[in-house]
């Protein structure tokens, strides 16, 4: 837990990997000042300035709605009178006043929670939600051309991956992958236990072992399969999909493969923190990991009767 | 389970209108106070029986915020019914329908029947829109109109079976052509006397001829 709490600093880039200890230190102490400044900034907003400013009030009412409805049954976070809940409307404010382009938009309490339970500090949570924020941003643009991207790309991996599977959602009418949206939006943190999703996101956060790594987790069974399980299943797909001769040249892009065959980082992923690596590579049936699936009871998707017609639903 | 009709719902509104709790009244007859925002979209399905007809409602509960629209809007697409919700404690969110409405209108197809619901009636004391108005927006805009609770379940059936009962009637009125794609009705296994021979269970939709052809 305390290595944890060190190495998330390290891995959402509010310590760098070159710094001394002592130049941590002088960091910590300006992000500090600045983290207060920026709270000081809401916090000084009166009632009736605020009656003036429908975003800002916005983002307000939106965040403390949220906050009422994020992690309750984690004990961090239960109760009415939990000051959990009280940093987690506090850092969410404040990153409006980082980003108020971006503001506060649902999901984003999802990718805070995890952070400011592992750090426990006010400030710690805030940098680090940051720096994970500088990798999903996008993802939370009013556009939505981040996610539109991502469901598509994903659509190309399942279709070299399992092209049964891919047609079979066509013709139930889920060929968009839709149902897909919230996992890739807030890092599968709905479908895993919590003290998983420590695990798989400080993963995906090294960036190893290829960019859009969180995109071959998808075909797997959420909830009911172990993280360690998934990763190793995830890893295996990602190696067989390297070895494979003619795979098709965007297939290689959306994985950093274009360049040559092996299987480093791409550019993108260059200025990654290092290791941490996700475990044990090994060889594995790939087919195992989509034949098994069943859908999840909490997300029916499917008419599992029968489909009578067949149609796409592309936005 | 098998069904004579697939009929899919979306339920759209502001968020923190209660989309998610009616649903889980719907389906699980339950409500909890303390549950996760919803993100992106949720489905939900539970089989309801109309004159004699099983009738499978497939739903799906979006999340409420204006950065997500543009996704919302897919939803919209191939959907038959659409609750429309706001919350009776929440001006604002009564003022947002109209932009929801033409929203809905115009991504989905012109048949698919609004219902308009006032949620949280139970909140009686923290009333801020009145019955009369929501009643006047419904009828100046074409839709059914009632007040629920998801906590109390008041008129949380009756919200779901309305519209399925609406757009059943549609069906029989011939408003809906069923062997078109994208109106958010399929055909079950257990034909009903009106239906068109549709292609059977399991059958791959290209086997059929008597369909346009599909993606």
């Amino acid at each position: 837990m305390s290595l944890r709490k060190e190495a998330w600093k390290y891995l959402l880039s509010y310590y760098s990997w070159d710094n001394t200890a002592e130049e941590n230190k002088a960091q910590v102490r300006r992000k500090t000042d600045e983290y207060f400044r920026m709270k000081l900034q809401w916090k000084s907003v009166s009632e009736e300035q605020e009656l003036r400013n429908s975003l800002l009030r916005g983002y307000r009412s939106l965040i403390e709605r949220d906050v009422s409805r994020t992690d309750r049954n984690n004990k961090f976070y239960e109760g009415s009178e939990n000051p959990g809940l009280v940093l987690l409307n506090d850092v969410l404010m404040t990153y409006c006043m980082y980003n108020f382009d971006l503001g506060y938009v649902q999901g984003m309490s999802d990718l805070l929670s995890p952070i400011l339970y592992i750090t426990q500090n006010e400030v710690d949570a805030f940098w680090c939600f940051c720096g994970f924020m500088e990798l999903v941003h996008r993802n939370f643009e009013e556009s939505q051309e981040s996610m539109k991207r991502q469901l598509s790309q994903l659509t190309l991996l399942l279709r070299v991956l399992d092209s049964a599977l891919c047609d079979f959602l066509d013709s139930k009418e889920s060929g968009t992958l839709c149902f897909c949206f919230r996992w890739i939006l807030i890092w599968f943190k709905r479908e895993f236990a919590f003290s998983e999703i420590l695990q798989l996101w400080e993963v995906l956060w090294t960036g190893l072992p290829c960019p859009n790594f969180h995109l071959l987790h998808i075909n797997e069974l959420t909830m009911k399969m172990s993280v360690e399980d998934i990763l190793c299943r995830a890893e295996a797909i990602y190696r067989q999909l390297a070895a494979t001769p003619d795979l098709p040249r965007n297939v290689q892009e959306l994985l950093g493969l274009s360049e040559g065959k092996s299987p480093t980082p791409s550019t993108d992923t260059a200025s990654s923190p290092q290791p941490l690596s996700p475990s044990q590579a090994q060889e594995m049936e790939l087919t195992d990991s989509v034949s098994q699936s069943q859908p999840d009871s909490s997300i029916e998707i499917l008419p599992t009767e029968e489909a009578s017609t067949s149609q796409s639903i592309s936005p | 389970m098998s069904y004579a009709y697939l009929f899919k719902y979306v339920i759209i509104g502001d968020t923190g209108v209660g989309k998610s709790c009616l649903l889980l009244q719907f389906t699980d007859k339950r409500f909890t106070a303390v549950h996760d925002l919803t993100v992106g979209v949720e489905f939900g399905s539970r089989m309801i029986t109309i004159n004699g007809k099983r009738i499978k409602l497939q739903i799906w509960d979006t999340a409420g915020q204006e950065s997500f629209r543009s996704i919302t809007r897919s939803y919209y697409r191939g959907a038959a019914g659409a609750l429309l919700v706001y919350d009776i404690t929440r001006r604002e969110t009564f003022n947002h329908l109209l932009s929801w409405l033409e929203d809905a209108r115009q991504h989905s197809s012109s048949h698919m029947v609004i219902m308009l619901i006032g949620n949280k009636s139970d909140l009686e004391s923290r009333r801020v829109v009145q019955k009369e108005e929501g009643e006047a927006f419904a009828r100046e805009h074409g839709m059914v109109f009632l007040e629920t609770s998801a906590k109390t379940a008041a008129n949380v059936e009756e919200a779901f079976l309305g519209t399925a009962r609406a757009i059943y009637r549609k069906i029989q009125d011939g408003q809906f052509d069923i062997a078109k794609e994208g109106n958010g009705i399929k055909i079950g296994h257990q034909q009903s006397p009106m239906a068109h021979s549709g292609p059977t269970a399991r059958q791959k939709s290209q086997d059929s001829g008597d369909r346009s052809g599909c993606c």
